[in-house]
């Protein structure tokens, strides 16, 4: 039909962006590009107002010693500085406090993490565009400056862009005239903060990269470029068996109990009520973890449920109106215990959820219901509920049970009559529970899930018929039974309830897992009303 | 003004020698059995004499292999201005050889003020380094090729070194390969052919002696009496510098620090650190002690400190497992033996299961243990394998500088004594 128009189109293109038309777009693109301002030796500094040491030191409780130990160690404006590695567990404040040094000094630096970016081509094009002062616009495609991939293209590269800024940089110190551009910056340095350095461990090549960040400085040789290494690992972790060149260690220690509850209160409005709060909850809480977030995060349902008996919230408590919101908390606090990484989906009624699920939970003792009555809060189709529960049951039994498990029939119904055990056979059976702990859910190949998947909506289908009425919904499953089951197991995969592993040598087959637990498994079961237990092989 | 500029001047100049190596290693290449006296007469004399050589430079990590390198090819620069051109490559960069010939050929176009095409093939840049080669040997010119990391340059199939050492073969040539490594058996690692092709002379660099390091302490700590500071705050500082040297306590510090580590870097981390407080503006005996504890520090012991009650419990759980010499657990092993515990002690720290899996997930980030099989994704975390990466006296040591610690954990370490 018109063979000399398609060998034009060399690019595949969707009906879209084929049917859009360039021409109304470009005022429009014209506009966004004009609001973006060139990027200056300015953003290489931190923007916002300076800061002083005081105020420095006081945003910060607690790391006083670590501060001033970082600014010693980085030295007077413009003395070159031995790589530091800045080290300590998750939300101590590291890179916050880093940053915020950087803002009061109000020197040049250039900050990438290897959080965002997660493979060596990223990260180096991250720091080249920064130093070279590039934006990724829709101009140029939201293209880096320079494209680079290995280690030695990006010491060259970054080479030549240090010393373009360190020029500049010295260029403006000189001149007077030139004070309104640059601001103010301290010194003709230039700082390269890498964070979130045991990240590198799991990339593939990191067994040459993280030995090539290490060695950098020396590679470059360059005194006008300081190296900051930000990690919650210590240093010990990093070393190699051929060594390394050490950075200097500083250690940013988790927060005592006295320095969480300084910046527990700092933000809040009421601090002696706060305070008496925290005298109640922070000691237990202490003895699960230690972190700052979880504890932030636990704390507020809490905080509400201790200010509900005072009527105004304003005003700080005596003794009195302290034993009263003491015994009013009490009973909570042992329960809450355990639910401290629950992060309830509506902030503002978790508490009514509790109410609600307390109310439902005495409905479901006088009905004689199980004890854990929680349901699963996500959504899944039916058949997706049968085939987790396959998978679940083709990793739990072992395959050559399977026959006696699903005949025909669909039941258990001819189970062994139990025997009196000996001791060796109790011995035994010890050994294999624990066996079985060790060992993990097993592997399954695919033929034998969809066996099982047959098998148990049979049943299904009868026990529904039965029953009576909802008789359609099960036929739809029999009919376009393969490409749905084929497409709900790959969408059981991405959310990692099954894995899947390599191929079996002899078989040739790839071979599946269950990774869902008893519990969910369970859940899941009863709100199928499926009896899963009957299926379980217990030893 | 007054005290504080001298001494700010003082502390730039200080730290701008620390971070130089050539400074440091300078007065070590005074004396005629040194290894610098060594590679500058192997290098002069091919030099001179128009011949190919090639030599390895090995000694662990932060012994002055680099500066001296350095340090003799200034010399030689200054002595032969013309007669020689230098290539470097390092072995974690240019490992590969595509990079490493196109580095070459950058390095070459960019001596000799050639057009460099970053789209040359590796054929087209190995002609073109033959073909400089030639060149250069025919004008009399040595070619000195730096080979940091010599050990990762002998991995693979060798072919760079194979084709460095080849074309030196040649009459033509003029070239010199100087190999560095911290690795003692690098020349081991050759293949037959390189090494037929290599000479086997190696430079051997050994750690300082003691009073190596105090004269390398002394060279760098002493302000010269020339430069921009006030003379008077100089000798002042070299006064009392002197006098802290001399100290009994000062070489006991010197002593635990090189006990550990006795190369050049640590030392200088050591110095660079003890220069953070300089309040009275001179240096005193403070600064190194606390530089000392501030460079020596144990990771596991801070971690441990760092851990909560519940953490501590895990972890003693997995070293009893170990006692009980279960060599593979996991962490529902781990959750039966805390529930027997519970059991056996009644302790009042018996939290749900999910509490204590991110307790367990807590541990793994702080590297205190670590599963046994990598990259094993495919198993639920509650059935993958670990083991602990700290050892019994680690743990126990932990256990007893920790902050309110429950007896019964320590109760419960001790029992394995």
């Amino acid at each position: 039909m018109c063979p000399e128009e398609s060998p034009q189109v060399t690019r595949r293109t969707t009906r879209l962006s084929a049917s859009s038309s360039p021409n109304l777009n470009t005022p429009a693109r014209a506009t966004k590009t004009s609001k973006s301002l060139p990027l200056t030796l300015n953003n290489l500094v931190f923007g916002d107002e300076p800061l002083s040491l005081d105020d420095l030191i006081s945003s910060f409780p607690g790391r006083r010693m670590q501060i001033l130990e970082f600014i010693g160690l980085l030295g007077p404006v413009n003395s070159p500085l031995i790589p530091l590695f800045i080290y300590g567990s998750a939300s101590t404040g590291k890179t916050s406090a880093v940053l915020q040094i950087f803002r009061h000094l109000k020197r040049p630096f250039v900050y990438s993490s290897c959080l965002s970016c997660y493979s060596p081509r990223i990260l180096f094009e991250s720091i080249l565009n920064q130093l070279l002062l590039h934006r990724k616009v829709e101009g140029n495609g939201y293209s880096s400056a320079k494209r680079c991939e290995r280690p030695s293209d990006f010491v060259n590269l970054l080479r030549g862009a240090l010393l373009s800024v360190v020029n500049s940089l010295q260029g403006c110190t000189g001149k007077p005239s030139s004070k309104k551009i640059t601001g103010e910056i301290n010194g003709n340095m230039v700082y390269l903060i890498i964070d979130n350095l045991e990240l590198v461990r799991e990339w593939d090549k990191s067994a040459n990269i993280l030995p090539f960040l290490f060695k950098l400085y020396d590679i470059l040789k360059m005194p006008e470029v300081g190296f900051i290494f930000i990690s919650k690992s210590p240093p010990d972790t990093y070393y190699s068996d051929t060594g390394y060149i050490e950075p200097i260690p500083i250690y940013f220690s988790d927060y005592t109990e006295d320095e969480i509850r300084q910046i527990l209160i700092r933000n809040q409005g009421n601090r002696k009520l706060y305070s008496s709060f925290l005298d109640v909850v922070l000691r237990p809480f202490c003895r699960i973890t230690r972190r700052l977030e979880e504890l932030s995060v636990a704390f507020s349902p809490l905080f509400k449920k201790y200010c509900e008996p005072l009527s105004e919230l304003g005003v700080a408590p005596n003794e009195e109106t302290k034993r009263r919101l003491f015994s009013h908390l009490q009973p909570h606090v042992v329960p809450s215990l355990n639910e401290i990484y629950r992060v309830s989906s509506h902030p503002c009624s978790g508490i009514e959820m509790r109410k609600e699920k307390a109310k439902q939970k005495d409905k479901m003792q006088k009905l004689g219901g199980s004890q854990a009555f929680d349901e699963i809060d996500f959504h899944m189709s039916t058949s997706a509920k049968y085939l987790l529960i396959s998978a679940f049951l083709a990793s739990r039994n072992p395959a050559t049970l399977d026959a006696s498990f699903f005949d025909s029939t669909g039941g258990s119904d001819n189970r062994k009559r139990k025997r009196k055990s000996s001791e060796k056979s109790m011995e035994h059976k010890e050994i294999a529970e624990q066996q079985s702990i060790a060992k993990g859910p097993g592997t399954f190949p695919l033929e034998r899930l969809l066996a099982i998947f047959q098998c148990i909506t049979s049943v299904a289908e009868c026990s529904l018929d039965d029953e009576g009425s909802n008789g359609l919904n099960m036929e739809s499953v029999d009919n376009g039974l393969m490409s749905d089951v084929l497409l709900q197991l790959s969408s059981l995969c991405n959310v990692n309830f099954i894995s899947k592993g390599g191929s079996c040598p002899l078989e040739g087959s790839t071979r599946y897992r269950s990774m869902v637990s008893e519990e969910i498994a369970l859940k899941v079961a009863r709100s199928l009303k499926f009896p899963l237990s009957k299926y379980l092989y217990r030893r | 003004m007054g005290a504080a500029n001298p001494a700010a001047e003082a502390l730039i100049f200080l730290r701008r020698r620390i971070c130089s190596p050539k400074f440091v290693f300078s007065p070590f290449s005074d004396s005629p059995h040194s290894n610098f006296s060594k590679l500058k007469f192997i290098i002069s004399s091919s030099v001179t004499e128009a011949c190919n050589n090639s030599v390895v430079l090995l000694g662990p990590r932060g012994c002055g292999k680099m500066a001296v390198v350095d340090l003799v090819l200034e010399d030689l620069l200054k002595e032969y201005p013309d007669m020689i051109s230098v290539i470097k490559l390092d072995g974690l960069l240019h490992s590969d050889d595509n990079c490493a010939l196109k580095e070459i050929a950058r390095q070459l176009c960019a001596e000799h003020e050639l057009l460099f095409s970053k789209m040359a093939s590796f054929d087209d840049n190995s002609q073109f380094m033959i073909a400089m080669l030639k060149e250069c040997g025919l004008a009399h010119k040595t070619v000195i090729f730096v080979l940091d990391e010599f050990d990762l340059f002998a991995q693979g199939k060798q072919r760079l070194l194979y084709s460095l050492l080849d074309a030196m073969q040649s009459v033509a040539s003029q070239a010199v390969v100087v190999g560095m490594s911290c690795r003692l058996d690098a020349d081991q690692l050759l293949e037959k052919r390189v090494r037929s092709r290599f000479s086997h002379r190696k430079l051997l660099f050994l750690p300082p002696s003691k009073e190596d390091l105090h004269r390398l302490l002394k060279h760098v700590l002493l302000l010269p009496t020339d430069s921009s500071i006030p003379s008077d705050y100089v000798a002042e500082f070299n006064e009392k510098l002197v006098n802290i040297l001399a100290e009994e306590r000062f070489n006991q510090i010197i002593d635990t620090l090189s006990n550990c580590d006795s190369t050049f870097n640590h030392l200088l981390r050591f110095s660079a650190v003890s220069h953070i407080y300089l309040e009275t503006g001179f240096l005193s005996f403070q600064n190194f002690k606390a530089a000392l504890s501030s460079i020596q520090r144990q990771p596991k012991l801070e971690s441990l400190k760092d851990c909560s009650v519940l953490e501590l419990y895990i972890l003693v759980c997995m070293r009893r497992l170990e006692v009980k010499e279960q060599d593979s657990y996991n962490f529902n092993s781990v959750m039966k033996e805390y529930k027997s515990i519970h059991d056996s002690f009644q302790t009042s720290d018996y939290y749900a299961w999910n509490i204590c899996l991110r307790a367990f997930e807590h541990l793994l980030e702080r590297q205190l243990f670590s599963f046994v099989d990598h990259r094993g994704h495919s198993q639920p975390i509650e059935f993958r394998p670990a083991k602990l990466l700290i050892s019994y006296h680690e743990l126990y040591q932990g256990l007893k500088s920790y902050r309110s610690c429950p007896a019964i954990l320590q109760k419960l370490i001790d029992r394995e004594g």
